[in-house]
C-alpha cells in the first residue's frame, strides 16, 4: 500500500516538485524499498531518453513556403482574438431605431386621435366635432368625435 | 518588439531565430516531417502575421502555445486519418529516410544508434495527445512546470498530473515497443 502511494509521487519527486515532509518520506522510503527504486531509475532513464533526442534540422526550402504564405496573407486579423462585428453597435442601433418607430406611431395614432383640425369623410364632405354641435364648445378633456357637417344633435343616427 | 520596425529582414531573423525550434517541437509532436513541416509553415506564418497580437513577455510561450493549439486542432481535425511515419532521425539530427541512400555507414550500426530513439518517438507518439504534449514540453524541452501551465493555458496541478501520468504511459509504451521490435 505504501509503494502505491510512493510510485504515484515518484514524477514529481524525480522534478523535486514535491513539498518538503513529502519529499523527506519518499526519499526514506527508497532507502529501503528497491522495488520502487528501480522504478524511479527507469522513470530517470526514459526522462533521459527524450531529453537527448536529437534536435531536428529545419528544412532549408520552408523559408520561401512561408513569405510566399505571409505574402499572400489576406489583411491583418488578429490571431487570438479573432475580429466581430461590433455587435453592441448594432444592438443599440436596432433598439433606438425601434424606439424611433413606436414613438412615430404613437404620435400619428394620438395626434390624429386629438386633433382639432377637422377632417374629410370618405365622401370628401368636411367634418365636424360633434360635442361641439351638443354643448357649444369642445369638452375640456375630450377627444373630438367628427361626425358629417350635415348631423342635426338630437335625431337618431341611421348608418346607410 | 517594435512592429514598426518589421521589415522582410526581421521576418528573416525571427524566422531563423525560431523557426528550427519550432520545427523540432513540431516534429517530437507528430514524430512526421511533412507534418510538422506544414505545422511549422502555418505556426510561423501566424507568428509573422500576427506579430502585433504577441502582447509581450515570454515570446517562447507564445510559440509554445501557437504550435501545441495549431497541432491538437489539426490532430482532432485528422483523426479520422491516422498515417504512419516510415521516418527516423538519426542522433546527428539527419533523417533516416535521406541517409539510408548513403552506403557508408554499416546499416547495422544505424539501427543501432537509432533503434533506441526509434522506440522512444513511437512510445510519445502513442500516448494521448494531452500527455504527449505536457511530455515533450516538460522532458524534451526542459520547460519548468510554470512554462507549461502558461503555454498550455491549463492549471499548474494539471501540469503536475499530466506528467506524472504522462511518465507511466510513456514507460509501458516504451516497454512494448522495444518488446515488439525484438520479436
Amino acid at each position: 500500500m505504501e509503494c502505491q502511494s510512493i510510485l504515484q509521487d515518484l514524477s514529481l519527486f524525480l522534478d523535486r516538485e514535491l513539498a518538503l515532509r513529502r519529499d523527506r518520506e519518499v526519499h526514506a522510503h527508497l532507502q529501503r524499498c528497491s522495488g520502487c527504486q528501480a522504478t524511479l531509475q527507469e522513470l530517470e532513464r526514459n526522462r533521459d531518453l527524450l531529453a537527448a533526442l536529437p534536435r531536428v534540422p529545419l528544412p532549408p526550402a520552408l523559408f520561401g513556403r512561408v513569405v510566399a504564405e505571409v505574402s499572400r496573407a489576406a489583411p491583418r486579423t488578429r490571431l487570438l482574438v479573432p475580429p466581430r462585428p461590433h455587435r453592441h453597435l448594432v444592438r443599440r442601433a436596432l433598439a433606438a431605431a425601434a424606439v424611433i418607430l413606436v414613438l412615430f406611431l404613437t404620435a400619428l395614432t394620438v395626434l390624429g386621435y386629438y386633433s382639432e383640425e377637422p377632417g374629410l369623410d370618405v365622401a370628401g364632405q368636411p367634418l365636424v366635432n360633434r360635442h361641439a354641435l351638443d354643448s357649444g364648445a369642445p369638452l375640456m378633456g375630450e377627444p373630438p368625435l367628427w361626425v358629417p357637417a350635415s348631423y342635426v344633435p338630437g335625431e337618431v343616427e341611421t348608418w346607410p | 518588439m517594435d512592429r514598426q520596425q518589421l521589415s522582410a529582414d526581421s521576418y528573416e531573423a525571427i524566422y531563423e531565430e525560431y523557426a528550427p525550434f519550432v520545427y523540432n517541437l513540431a516534429y517530437r509532436y507528430t514524430g512526421n516531417r511533412a507534418e510538422a513541416e506544414d505545422l511549422t509553415q502555418e505556426a510561423m506564418v501566424r507568428v509573422l502575421r500576427f506579430l502585433d497580437s504577441f502582447k509581450g513577455g515570454a515570446f517562447r510561450s507564445w510559440l509554445y502555445r501557437i504550435v501545441t493549439n495549431l497541432f491538437l486542432t489539426r490532430l482532432r481535425r485528422e483523426r479520422r486519418l491516422p498515417r504512419q511515419s516510415l521516418e527516423r532521425v538519426l542522433s546527428n539530427g539527419e533523417v533516416l529516410e535521406e541517409a539510408l541512400p548513403d552506403r557508408s555507414e554499416d546499416p547495422a550500426e544505424i539501427v543501432e544508434q537509432t533503434g533506441i530513439q526509434d522506440h522512444v518517438q513511437s512510445a510519445l507518439g502513442a500516448l494521448p495527445e494531452n500527455y504527449r504534449t505536457a511530455l515533450v514540453l516538460r522532458d524534451v524541452e526542459g520547460l519548468t512546470y510554470e512554462e507549461i501551465a502558461a503555454a498550455l493555458d491549463i492549471p499548474i496541478g494539471t501540469v503536475r498530473s499530466r506528467i506524472s501520468r504522462g511518465r507511466d504511459l510513456f514507460r509501458t509504451e516504451l516497454g512494448r515497443s522495444q518488446k515488439a521490435g525484438i520479436n
